[in-house]
């Protein structure tokens, strides 16, 4: 056998033994994969807590939170199964309506995570039945943690 | 006449196509079942040490997680030449220790299916994403040997360098693999193969 056949089959040995990185290597995913809109609330450029808040889905009888204190901000997710929806905000016996209007995709995260929804508000109307106005800071709902909306009261 | 029959002159030396068949995509796809792919090449010897090559091959990657599956598939080619920095020492020597350069380019196409996002208020949600075409062209930058095992018959490997130079924006998925490349989210990338050769002589002289 000549050497160079010998340097050849000694790196076949080697590169048999070496492993190789791929795409298929299962790690964990390490992140939330909750899209929800962000919103905050302010008296004008006051940072604003409230008690006994309450917010529910329309058509959903789940409670996505109940009669909570000291609340300045909250997460109101999405329906990916339409291009709008509305949640019902209960401040003390004072009742909200925020409508949502919007488009709908696929956020691609990483291999490990694999998919998340993306939204992008067209637009959001809240009743008015005691907010004042309102600024949307950033229309794309997705896994960050970004605020989407400023509603002034 | 008998000098004529015990066998050719070291003064001369055997010129032809030679191909070649990447044996490390066996061991790689027993390894590793979610890749598949077979390449080939072509190179001879257009002038003293240098061999313009051509490589030609295609790849199926797919992987299968518990919110989403992925596939892709396509083909590629490279195209240009080694260099052999070897000093040799006979005319009928084959050997090789070499640089080389290559153009390179993907076409493939890649898909997600079964896409499940859990979402406990509303209900999780499942999708999927249809086939995607991507293009990609790269550089490559060859380092190797090669030796001749037997009369004709080849053995050799190459490391290479990879600079993407352009692919397509990826619309909703991260390429995961492209065929020739590696990861499709890279800039750059290291690969290795080793093939066995075929020389076909066509000239001596």
């Amino acid at each position: 056998m000549t050497n160079a056949s010998k340097y050849f089959a000694i790196l076949i040995a080697v590169f048999l033994i070496c492993s190789t990185s791929s795409c298929t290597k299962e790690k964990n995913c390490d992140q939330s994969l909750i899209s929800a809109a962000k919103i905050s609330m302010f008296r004008g450029d006051t940072a604003m807590s409230f008690d006994k808040v309450s917010i529910v889905g329309w058509n959903n009888d789940s409670i996505l939170l109940d009669t909570v204190n000291n609340v300045h901000s909250f997460s109101l997710p999405l329906s990916p199964f339409q291009d709008s929806c509305a949640f019902l905000l209960q401040i003390g016996p004072y009742v909200e309506i925020l409508s949502f209007k919007y488009t709908h995709d696929l956020q691609f995260i990483s291999e490990e995570c694999g998919f998340a929804s993306s939204f992008t508000i067209t637009k959001f109307e809240p009743a008015s039945t005691f907010i004042d106005s309102f600024d949307i800071l950033d229309p794309v709902v997705n896994i960050s943690e970004t605020e989407n909306i400023k509603i002034y009261l | 006449m008998l000098i004529f029959f015990n066998g050719f002159s070291q003064d001369q030396r055997t010129y032809g196509l030679r191909l070649g068949f990447d044996i490390s995509r066996i061991p790689l796809y027993l390894m590793d079942p979610a890749v598949y792919g077979l390449e080939f090449s072509a190179d001879f010897e257009a002038a003293e040490n240098l061999y313009p090559a051509i490589e030609f091959g295609f790849n199926k990657f797919s992987i299968e997680r518990e919110n989403y599956d992925y596939a892709s598939q396509g083909n590629y080619f490279r195209l240009g030449a080694d260099y052999n920095i070897l000093k040799l020492d006979a005319k009928d020597q084959y050997e090789m220790a070499f640089i080389g350069i290559r153009y390179a380019y993907s076409s493939l196409t890649h898909s997600a299916d079964n896409i499940h996002i859990p979402e406990s208020y509303w209900g999780d949600y499942t999708g999927m994403v249809p086939k995607e075409p991507i293009n990609a062209h790269w550089i490559e930058f060859t380092l190797g040997l090669r030796a001749e095992i037997f009369k004709n018959i080849f053995m050799g490997w190459s490391f290479r360098g990879r600079l993407m130079l352009y692919k397509n924006k990826e619309n909703i998925i991260d390429i995961c693999n492209i065929p020739g490349y590696g990861k499709g989210k890279n800039n750059s990338s290291i690969g290795f193969n080793y093939s066995v050769y075929y020389k076909i002589p066509m000239l001596r002289k």
